[in-house]
């Protein structure tokens, strides 16, 4: 794959023979991503820094989730907002999470606290009153994750904090209640990313709740480096346990951490991603835990809720060279068109971002500097992180942003800065990459505190967009507006048997001889939650090409499609 | 000016240098362990009335892992030595130490720059200045000076030395353009050379089996790796590569082994904070494991000995004694520990009765 705006040019002026919605041939040469300030969305991460004390939550969020609460087929928007701590010595500011409906065309406005909602009286007559909106969250978030908990066909919403999470049910009216209390997902400490998959095979969605360290803030000592107050090595915290919970559905949970045997070994990792995916194609939900500082877990999921660790079996753990990392942002994508799933977590600066590809027999090889994502990423510090075939040329590509934790960086050492500028790698169809942001907009030139990334279709127009939330920063969102390489096709999933969500679902399609293979995940990036349908750019194909796809359900079913036409979303509801 | 001296001191820097890969040893690992108590006697802060004395000082804080001693000796020694290059080397590889997490890199590239300047482009300097660029990831400048060392005819490094620039040349090759058919032709020449010129380094031999590896020469690979472990049987890097090479040729028994090992390994140096580090009464429990699973770890097997005896029980601490003396009998630093044990053990009976 070539990049930048010469081939940007070139292929306007190929005129690809795609399917309907592929290239945009005349449009005026431009950026692929523009950012979009006119958007509407004006929310503002805070981090609220101590400067006695540096907490290291601080310079830790946040996540963006993208899910459509309002059931009008659009894709909304969950900003997630810290608070002050004690100690915090700024002026006094009131900050929550924020929700903002997308009002089509790149357009969004902020739900108000209370809205208007249809209610229907007893006498059958239909009456708009006001109700709160129920949303909020004042506590010192981290990530937020947007699953469908109790299959009723709208996206709840779970934010992970330091301090107490919230389960927030969608009421189906664009309001939200807290059903935290309610559901039993009690945790006080310092949650980051919640990976949700049916992990008992009953058809609704568990919660694996990653959590980071215990954090006392009476007894929190800071760090020093060169005599100034510093943020802390992770090793410096003790590390918080990771927890479980089954859904008994009807938002109800228990806990089943110990008896799952979720049981982390030594002192336990630092949790920041979640990946479910069916590691070793047994019909059950496997989870990659990436640990910051430590090594990696992966639990393979034995049947009847319990689980075996065994990232180390698979060399998923570590680095090929033995070396714990700082696993952060994290996605699963089948990189290389060999139709199984590779992972990619993103690191810490002077660590390079890792690509584990997995083998023939189900072992991991760690590729990052033969993929090509070794040698530019080893300076910065990786957070989001997500996959998508963003010039639908038919192979994942891969976004990350980046930012360092020591907003003094330069300060103790000259290759590091805080602000970091975000990469974008293209595929060249065999898990080679290069990187080619600079050149395709200048917000890849521009240094930035990345955190929270999400990747969806903001526009229905077929291609993926972009959102990035930085530390302490802005939220940007990006329109993708290349001329793309191609056609593409996109899958909503419904489960049935499954989860609604259909979380952990593999769709391989066929296009022109072409096969590609893509999980849904859910929970991605850096506390994160992306668009849930499935986006495949198709390359340059003859315009009457049609797509043949197999889903392979949570449930194990194996569902085969045929003819299916390209340049739409297939809604694809699970037999049942 | 000290630019017509050959330095004497280029065997103490043999040792950090060879860690410049981060975990990499280049050379032999330390032939035989000793116990703390046999390290050279440090003074700190250095009393550097002459350059040897403080070199001879840094190397003993350097010895003793009391880095931040050794670097405040070290600039105190080319404060009062300006034109010295000895000890701009010395404070160099002070901070070429990869095991310091607080070390400085570009600190080491100042330092070896000022080397040179008062020493002329001397091998151990050029070299100091090739790791610290490296780190710096000015690879194209650190590549240039290790062209310049080793594709001199003759080269002007041999041995150890010629062997570690050529494996960071290598691992350069490796995060750059790894994927290349022809730069892995190229850095396994590299390699090749370098294992001519140091059979035994154990780095070496661990990346080129990393090499093999992405080329599917697994057996090669092993071969390597056997080398490796043999010279540094406490490589977490060597189990590491051994574990993913017996995994890809279908041994699992073996692959689980060296991962158990590699395991233990981890926990007892990767974090850098007591919160998350192992206790002593853990990292007992760790080297016992270690001295069962991997006996031929004798650094591991000394530290747990000194363990044995701080916590308590100088019967085991004897006994790590005698099964190590069994592997090198008299060996005298070995005889000291046990004779410290046995002295307590006497104590803890006479105590008793």
């Amino acid at each position: 794959m070539g990049s930048g705006a010469a081939r940007w040019a070139a292929l306007a002026a190929l005129a690809v023979p795609t399917v309907a919605g592929g290239a945009r041939a005349g449009e005026p040469d431009g950026p692929w991503f523009v950012e979009r300030p006119d958007s509407g969305v004006d929310f503002v991460h805070r981090r609220f820094m101590t400067t006695g004390k540096k907490y290291l939550c601080e310079t830790a969020g946040a996540g963006i989730g993208l899910l459509d609460y309002d059931g009008d087929g659009r894709l909304d928007l969950y900003c997630v907002q810290s608070c002050a701590l004690p100690g915090y010595d700024g002026a006094p500011e009131v900050a929550v999470d924020r929700l903002y409906r997308n009002l089509g065309g790149f357009r969004f406005e902020p739900v108000a606290p209370v809205v208007k909602v249809r209610v229907r009286g007893s006498d059958g007559v239909e009456q708009v009153m006001e109700k709160p909106l129920g949303l909020g969250d004042a506590r010192y978030g981290m990530g937020v994750t947007c699953p469908d908990v109790d299959n009723d066909g709208d996206p709840d919403l779970f934010v992970a904090n330091v301090g107490r999470d919230a389960l927030y049910r969608n009421e189906g009216d664009g309001t939200f209640t807290d059903v935290t209390e309610r559901a039993g997902i009690v945790d006080d400490g310092w949650s980051t990313a919640a990976g949700w998959a049916d992990l008992d095979g009953d058809g609704d969605l568990d919660l694996y709740l990653a959590n980071y360290a215990k954090i006392d803030y009476a007894t929190y000592k800071p760090c020093t480096t060169r005599n100034r107050v510093s943020y802390c090595h992770p090793d410096t915290l003790e590390s918080a346990p990771d927890r479980l919970w089954r859904n008994d559905g009807d938002f109800r949970f228990t806990e089943v951490t110990a008896e799952a045997g979720i049981v982390e070994p030594d002192e336990g990792g630092k949790g920041l991603a979640v990946i479910p995916f069916d590691h070793d194609g047994d019909g059950r939900l496997d989870l990659f835990i990436a640990n910051d500082a430590d090594e990696n877990y992966l639990w393979m999921n034995r049947g009847g809720m319990k689980f075996e660790e065994e990232a180390g079996f698979w060399c998923v753990d570590v680095s090929g060279r033995g070396a714990s990392q700082s696993c952060m942002g994290t996605d699963l994508a089948d990189v290389d068109g060999d139709l199984d799933l590779d992972l990619f977590a993103a690191n810490f600066g002077k660590e390079p971002n890792v690509l584990y590809v997995r083998g023939k027999d189900g072992v991991y090889d760690d590729r990052s500097y033969p993929s090509g994502l070794g040698e530019p990423s080893y300076l910065f510090t990786g957070f989001g992180a997500r996959f998508l075939d963003y010039d639908r040329d038919g192979d994942p590509d891969l976004v990350v942003v980046n930012g360092h934790i020591v907003d003094d960086a330069e300060e103790f050492d000259p290759t590091q800065t805080f602000k970091q500028v975000p990469h974008l790698y293209a595929n060249n169809g065999s898990g080679q990459f290069k990187s080619v942001g600079s050149s395709l907009s200048p917000f890849f030139s521009t240094p930035r505190v990345g955190r929270g990334l999400v990747s969806g279709d903001l526009d229905e127009d077929g291609d993926l967009d972009l959102v990035v939330l930085d530390n302490d920063g802005p939220l940007v969102l990006l329109e993708n507006r290349g001329t793309p390489a191609g056609g593409w096709i996109s899958f909503a999933l419904v489960g049935t048997k499954s989860p609604r969500d259909a979380i952990g679902a593999v769709v391989t399609i066929e296009c022109a001889g072409k096969r590609q293979a893509q999980p849904l995940v859910g929970s991605s990036s850096y506390l994160s939650w992306s668009d849930l349908r499935l986006f495949f750019g198709l390359g340059a194909v003859p315009a009457d090409a049609t797509v043949s796809a197999t889903i392979r359900w949570p449930s194990g079913l194996v569902q085969s499609l045929e003819r299916l036409a390209a340049a739409r979303v297939h809604r694809i509801v699970e037999p049942r | 000016m000290t630019a017509r001296r050959i330095s004497p001191l280029r065997a103490v820097w043999v040792a950090p240098a060879l860690l410049v890969l981060g975990g990499l040893p280049v050379a032999p690992a330390r032939a035989q362990a000793t116990p703390p108590e046999a390290a050279p006697p440090a003074t700190a802060p250095v009393a550097a009335s002459d350059v040897p004395t403080g070199v001879r000082a840094i190397r003993g804080l350097l010895e003793q892992r009391r880095y931040i001693e050794a670097a405040q000796a070290g600039e105190k020694l080319v404060r009062e030595h300006q034109d010295d290059a000895d000890a701009w080397i010395a404070l160099a590889y002070v901070h070429l130490t990869p095991e310091w997490a607080f070390r400085r890199d570009a600190r080491a590239a100042s330092a070896a720059q000022r080397a040179i300047k008062a020493g002329g482009r001397r091998p151990d300097a050029v070299a100091a200045l090739a790791i610290a660029r490296a780190r710096l990831t000015e690879y194209d400048e650190a590549l240039a000076l290790i062209a310049e060392m080793c594709d001199a005819t003759p080269p002007r490094v041999a041995g150890d030395q010629l062997a570690e620039l050529l494996v960071l040349r290598a691992d350069l090759a490796i995060k750059r353009a790894g994927g290349d058919p022809t730069v892995q032709a190229a850095l396994l020449l590299d390699l090749d050379r370098a294992i001519a010129a140091a059979p035994r380094a154990s780095g070496a031999r661990v990346l080129r089996a990393e090499a093999l590896m992405n080329v599917d020469r697994h057996e090669e690979a092993l071969r390597d790796l056997e080398v490796a472990l043999d010279v540094a049987p406490g490589s977490r890097q060597a189990h590491a590569a051994a574990r993913i090479c017996r995994q890809r040729t279908g041994d699992a028994a073996g692959a689980r082994r060296h991962h158990e090992i590699w395991k233990r390994l981890n926990r007892l140096s990767d974090s850098v904070a007591s919160a998350s580090a192992p206790d002593e009464q853990e990292r007992r429990s760790t080297l016992r494991e270690l001295a069962e699973l991997n006996p031929r770890d004798v650094d591991r097997r000394v530290e747990l000995a000194v363990l044995e005896l701080k916590l308590g029980d100088p019967a085991a601490a004897q006994r790590q004694c005698d099964a190590l003396l069994a592997l090198r009998p008299g060996f005298a630093p070995w005889l000291r520990l046990r004779e410290q044990a046995a002295a307590a053990a006497r104590a803890v009976g006479a105590g008793g009765g």
